[in-house]
């Protein structure tokens, strides 16, 4: 197989299955929409890919869980497969790579979920709020799913939240007046808005292809439609997006050593997050960031510095990277070492939006100079 | 570069606090960065005296034109201090200017010979809160062990998590300190020294089961690290267990070196964290 064949293959599958995205569990294998996922990979020891060893760190992780890995004629496209669930892998990018799937999606999901489980060098992708819009707006919107629960990072004492409306906030819409049902929410749930999934179509009228796409907060693409070029802009867009997210993410806040003529100075910054209206629970969301589990991944040492103010020192456990915070109720300072990976950074800022506040955004640091 | 010792021959030699080099201008600022109220008259008549060479050749400085070069020292200090900073200089009849540091970093006193610098310092630089100003430099030679112990064991825990074989007392290092690049050697060397001692107690103690001290094969005298903790071969879930673990570890290792006590096994079993931090289910 090669990547026109791949083509063809998941073109045919595109014109065979159903658009019911949400009925798709219902469906055996093969009859669901395609999705593909985007997985961001490094070494084992966190360093980063090249295009010889992309294929040796997929064939490590996929054999250390059972998976079996074939080559195709094309050397950055492989496929995996393992009973009844089949993937095809292309790591032309060795750091993001793109797979797509026909598999029906529980048990596809449950199969890659396990793999990035064990092998903590590869991660979703984890696209904040406004890019996962500003993908939809490209297209013609055909809805979206917010889920924001601010319990989630809370003991689960806090039963008091129920009284509030905006702490909890699940909701899916399906049409095209995303944009006026959007306008609505924000006057009364702004805190709320953290997509969980946005869908948008887009058509070729010269060849009469067509594609309808549904974009999570995990990087996945759901898709249906006739044309299988129209999906692979989408995905090549979504990576291409992505990918310089992440890449300003580092470029701007490595903290790390550079030669400037012959001086040695510092380069990057700390980046911020301000939260919109004080933590509910300071020392919950604390404990979360420190407790080594899923979704935030983060190991580290608290030290309180202040009655309101701890500093971490802390370890990225997804490549090791070392990273340290400065936690107050009203913002986190978060400072990278100089090869910490800033999908970490998108991962954290994600599960911010989704479980404190959705209008947290990074700001990505402008180097400020005193006139010569 | 960071508390770089620089000497002045035949008046002494100061640590600058930091010397911050502008290659275009071909001129570099040395920082003087008080705590308290007092200005020592020794140390200050030694800073009047530094001249570019002074800084090239003790100060691991390289101006791009050593004839041209030229060089500020600039006196820094809290607001209130200022003017108790201001005098002690004039009483030693040294006029070198002051920034004064509160809201605003502004200049209070003397004059800055870099006009651009100056300008910008006359008018004032609006600073955030001290609390709310990133914390770029960790440590510096009065840094206690425990603080120390504070910065090192998270950057074991991070070659642990990469599987890496070996690590040199160096890497461990430039892996902690971001600045390090920017250090002067006499904290470069106050930094090794205690790392050394950290890094051989934890691997005797708390850290045990993960790591032993070797030394470099092509460097006897150098520390080497050997990881030997498989924790990657762990499932997800022991996997998170054991680095919850060396977050317990940490605290109690901390614990010990404020409190300079031996390690003491039987105590890991007992509740380390920080109160109210405990991760749930711990």
């Amino acid at each position: 197989m090669d990547r026109r064949e791949l083509a063809l293959r998941l073109e045919e599958h595109l014109r065979n299955v159903n658009v019911y995205f949400d009925r798709e569990n219902e469906f055996p294998k093969g009859g669901g929409p395609l999705k593909t996922y985007i997985v961001e990979a490094h070494a084992q020891n966190g360093d980063t890919l090249s295009r010889e060893n992309a294929s040796a760190a997929l064939s490590e992780a996929t054999g250390k869980h059972g998976l079996r890995l074939s080559e195709t004629k094309d050397r950055t496209l492989f496929e995996v497969s393992k009973g009844d669930v089949g993937f095809f892998f292309d790591v032309l990018d060795s750091r993001f790579w793109v797979v797509h799937t026909m598999s029906n999606v529980d048990v596809a999901e449950e199969t890659l979920n396990a793999l990035i489980e064990d092998n903590p060098n590869l991660d979703y992708a984890w696209p904040p709020s406004d890019l996962m819009r500003g993908i939809q707006k490209t297209a013609r919107p055909l809805g979206f799913a917010i889920d924001f629960d601010e319990t989630t990072f809370l003991p689960a004492r806090r039963e008091n939240l129920e009284d509030e409306p905006n702490a909890v906030v699940k909701f899916r819409h399906g049409g095209t007046g995303a944009d006026t049902w959007l306008r609505y929410l924000e006057t009364f749930a702004v805190n709320a808005l953290a997509f969980s999934m946005v869908k948008f179509s887009q058509e070729d009228k010269t060849t009469g292809g067509y594609i309808i796409q549904e974009l999570n907060e995990r990087g996945r693409l759901k898709a249906a439609g006739n044309s299988i070029n129209l999906h692979l802009q989408v995905v090549s867009t979504v990576l291409h997006e992505y990918k310089s997210l992440i890449l300003s993410i580092e470029d701007s806040a490595r903290l790390r050593p550079a030669l400037t003529g012959n001086a040695k100075t510092i380069v990057g910054e700390p980046l911020t997050f301000d939260f919109p209206s004080p933590l509910r629970d300071f020392k919950a969301f604390v404990r979360e960031l420190v407790s080594c589990r899923e979704p935030l991944r983060t190991w580290g040492i608290v030290e309180e510095a202040g009655s309101k103010r701890v500093q971490i020192e802390g370890v990225d456990l997804h490549t090791g990277g070392r990273l340290r915070f400065d936690v107050t109720p009203d913002f986190m300072r978060v400072y990278l070492g100089p090869r910490t990976c800033g999908n970490t950074v998108a991962r954290l800022l994600r599960n911010l939006q989704a479980h404190i506040n959705a209008t947290i955004h990074i700001k990505i640091p402008r180097e400020e100079t005193v006139p010569a | 570069m960071l508390e770089q010792p620089v000497t002045v021959p035949g008046a002494g030699t100061v640590e600058a606090d930091i010397i911050a080099l502008h290659y275009q201008k071909n001129h570099a600022i040395l920082w003087e960065c008080k705590s308290g109220r007092t200005a020592d008259e020794k140390q200050a008549k030694v800073y009047a005296a530094v001249r570019p060479e002074h800084v090239q050749r003790t100060g691991n400085i390289t101006f791009p034109k050593p004839d041209s070069a030229t060089v500020d020292v600039v006196y820094c200090c809290l607001h209130e201090d200022a003017k108790a900073i201001v005098k002690a200089l004039q009483q030693s009849n040294v006029a070198l200017p002051v920034v004064s540091l509160a809201n605003r970093a502004e200049l209070l006193s003397g004059q800055i010979q870099d006009t651009a610098v100056g300008k910008v310092f006359m008018a004032g630089v609006e600073l955030p809160p001290l609390e709310d100003v990133p914390r770029f430099l960790l440590a510096n030679t009065h840094t206690s062990k425990a603080d120390l112990g504070r910065l090192l064991f998270p950057t074991l825990v991070s070659l642990l998590r990469k599987q890496v074989s070996t690590a040199s007392l160096r890497q461990i290092l430039e892996e902690t300190f971001n600045d390090w690049a920017c250090m002067g050697t006499d904290l470069r060397r106050y930094l090794s020294r205690r790392f050394n001692d950290l890094i051989r107690d934890l691997c005797d103690n708390e850290l045990q089961e993960y790591a032993r001290t070797t030394k470099a094969s092509h460097s006897p005298g150098e520390l080497m690290v050997e990881f030997t903790g498989d924790i990657l071969g762990r499932d997800a879930t022991k996997r998170t267990r054991t680095f919850q673990k060396f977050e317990k570890l940490a605290y109690g290792f901390i614990e010990r070196v404020e409190r300079d006590k031996p390690y003491e096994p039987a105590k890991e079993s007992e509740n380390r964290w920080l109160p109210g931090f405990e991760p749930p289910g711990s």
